[in-house]
């Protein structure tokens, strides 16, 4: 999970991908993949993210990682189709063509993910601004008068923190025992998030033997993605990161629940972000 | 291999053949034993034909990889045998009884569509490709994981004295990690590369039998408990916490966790009640799961905990929706 506003030169290659016609040539790949499912229905799973949630768009990268390390593999084969031909002697023409052809589409294909990766990120900002902006969550001048005094708490309280933070970042599991109930017991008492409204669920059929046929913990493509981001070892989250925040006791799911009201993307974030960095810069003041 | 006494393939043949004489009368089949030698990973093939014939095709070259970290081969050739004769069983008790458990219902499941294969069919140990990543010639469901535990409490059992006290330890450490998995059979591999949940996967077979036969529910015992004439899953999600039964509300709540069921699907206080249930008994083996296999490298495990997960975040949800609290350790996943 980053934080990291686009740098000038970002915005700079964004327009010159759009210049170059990478947003018309994305609505040619869309065109091609309705076609492609015309009688079916259905779509590319690595086209399109399964939600606009900030978790479900951030595995969503992954897929972006994947389409641009395929496009890459193919393009050298373009180059190598290209050097071959002209080395052996033999202008062969129609496997020029062919060569320029594909390295052309390839390098469009890939200017095209990275134009999404770069989208996604500024999607990313404003969602963490927005997190961000939501301070009064938190009862700093509480926070402040207790572990002022107690600078021991406040290490055992962070340490949890870090853990939570460390499950949203999906670097591990994190579990809570009965040896953090008197921490987590103390974070609540400092926040106060509102539950967010329940989401809106996709209409789906309501054979049961559909759903059957469709159910499936991951598909062959999110395991390719996934394997992809871990051999080239891009850091974010992947497409079969599940990580979870696991209470091991009904005492510390209680504490839990009123610090994190419900498992929304949102309340998730303030956690995140707000609450890390506010026990983060208090231990910085008293240390 | 160190310290492993050699066995000519007579004898194999003799102890294999004496030992399913002695397990398999009474499992409602008449057996045709056979052998074959090759150097495929499958360890039998099996092909009913008729009501009863069943012709059951051992592999001998898969004794030796039957059993990793176990020395003896003698103790693998048990191992062999019992796996056959416990699976036969399995088939066998299918056609005659209920399901005592959850895990054992999904078993029954998998032999009624066993049944109604008229195919040759391949049998996997799951000894021998628990550490493996699996392919799309392999099928691991926990029918086969059901008879590899009861095979493995028999060597623990009643061939302690000719265990030494390595193997002991091999044969305790793989039964145990089956058992594990047995508290939360999620998923299971047919002929593909990434994992099925096993409940909706064998429901989904059973279902389009049930269509094709519409009389098949009458021939066993486990599917006269199913709804099997009901086409919705909020019906068959309604229908399924009417009975007291772990098999058919763990079926219920599996429908939760892993498909779409409507929260407004009215429930009253008894169905509550076992869905609560149910979900109290599922809550209770995933904290320990997690525990136990969060750092696991074995694909089948690491399968196994992304299902749950995914089961937990839904079944919340349902829960949530539903208006239901729920106070007791949880797994909340970042999804």
């Amino acid at each position: 999970m980053e934080y990291k506003e686009l740098s000038k030169l970002n915005n700079h290659e964004l327009q010159v991908y759009r210049l170059l016609g990478v947003n018309r040539f994305q609505r040619l790949v869309l065109t091609i993949e309705r076609i492609k499912h015309h009688r079916v229905g259905g779509h590319n799973e690595n086209y399109h993210p399964d939600g606009m949630s900030i978790f479900s768009l951030e595995r969503f990268r992954s897929f972006l990682v994947y389409n641009a390390f395929l496009h890459s593999v193919s393009l050298l084969f373009a180059i190598s189709g290209l050097i071959l031909s002209a080395f052996l002697g033999h202008y062969r023409v129609a496997l020029c063509v062919f060569s320029v052809l594909l390295l052309v589409a390839n390098l469009y294909c890939i200017m095209l993910q990275r134009t999404n990766f770069l989208r996604l990120r500024k999607r990313f900002n404003r969602c963490y601004k927005r997190v961000l902006s939501n301070q009064d969550v938190l009862d700093k001048e509480a926070m402040r008068k207790l572990y002022l005094s107690n600078p021991e708490k406040l290490r055992q309280d962070f340490e949890v923190i870090e853990r939570i933070k460390r499950a949203l970042d999906s670097e591990s599991d994190c579990f809570l025992t009965d040896a953090d109930t008197e921490s987590l017991r103390r974070i609540s008492g400092f926040v106060s998030i509102k539950p967010a409204a329940a989401g809106h669920r996709k209409e789906a059929s309501t054979e049961i033997l559909d759903q059957c046929a469709a159910a499936r913990p991951y598909t062959v493509l999110q395991k390719r993605a996934d394997s992809v981001q871990r051999l080239l070892r891009i850091p974010g989250r992947t497409a079969l990161d599940h990580p979870a925040i696991i209470t091991e006791n009904r005492e510390c799911e209680e504490f839990y629940r009123r610090i994190i009201p419900s498992d929304s993307p949102d309340c998730l974030l303030t956690i995140r972000f707000t609450l890390a960095e506010a026990y983060s810069k208090l231990l910085e003041e008293i240390e | 291999m160190m310290n492993e006494e050699r066995m000519s393939v007579f004898e194999e043949k003799k102890l294999i053949t004496g030992l399913m004489q002695k397990e398999t009368p009474g499992c409602g089949f008449d057996v045709v034993l056979g052998f074959e030698s090759g150097l495929n990973e499958r360890i039998l093939r099996l092909r009913l034909s008729g009501d009863r014939k069943l012709e059951v095709n051992l592999n001998l070259g898969h004794i030796g990889k039957s059993l990793p970290r176990v020395r003896s081969l003698k103790i693998k050739a048990y191992y062999c045998a019992l796996f056959a004769s416990e699976y036969i069983r399995i088939l066998g008790r299918a056609k005659r009884e209920e399901p005592g458990s959850y895990f054992e219902g999904l078993s029954f499941l998998d032999s009624v569509v066993m049944h109604r294969s008229e195919k040759l069919i391949s049998v996997w140990s799951p000894t021998y490709l628990w550490d493996r990543r699996l392919g799309k010639a392999h099928v691991l469901r926990p029918l086969e994981v059901s008879a590899a535990i009861n095979a493995l409490n028999k060597i623990r059992i009643f061939l302690s004295n000719e265990l030494t006290e390595d193997d002991r330890l091999a044969v305790e450490a793989i039964c145990e990690r089956f058992i594990s998995y047995s508290g939360l059979p999620e998923v299971s591999y047919i002929h593909s590369r990434v994992p099925d949940y096993s409940a909706i996967d064998a429901l989904w077979r059973v279902l389009k039998l049930a269509e094709k036969e519409p009389g098949i529910g009458e021939e066993f015992p486990i599917l006269s408990m199913l709804p099997l004439d009901e086409r919705t899953t909020d019906g068959f999600f309604k229908r399924s916490l009417q009975t007291e039964n772990e098999f058919i509300n763990g079926i219920a709540l599996r429908l939760v966790a892993f498909l779409r069921v409507s929260p407004e699907t009215e429930l009253s206080e008894e169905e509550r009640e076992r869905l609560a249930g149910a979900f109290k008994k599922f809550m209770d083996f995933s904290l320990s799961f997690c525990r136990e296999n969060h750092a696991s490298v074995r694909p089948i495990e690491r399968d196994n905990l992304i299902a749950i997960k995914t089961a937990c975040r839904a079944i919340n949800r349902y829960l949530g929706e539903n208006g239901t609290e729920f106070f007791s350790g949880n797994i909340h996943t970042v999804i």
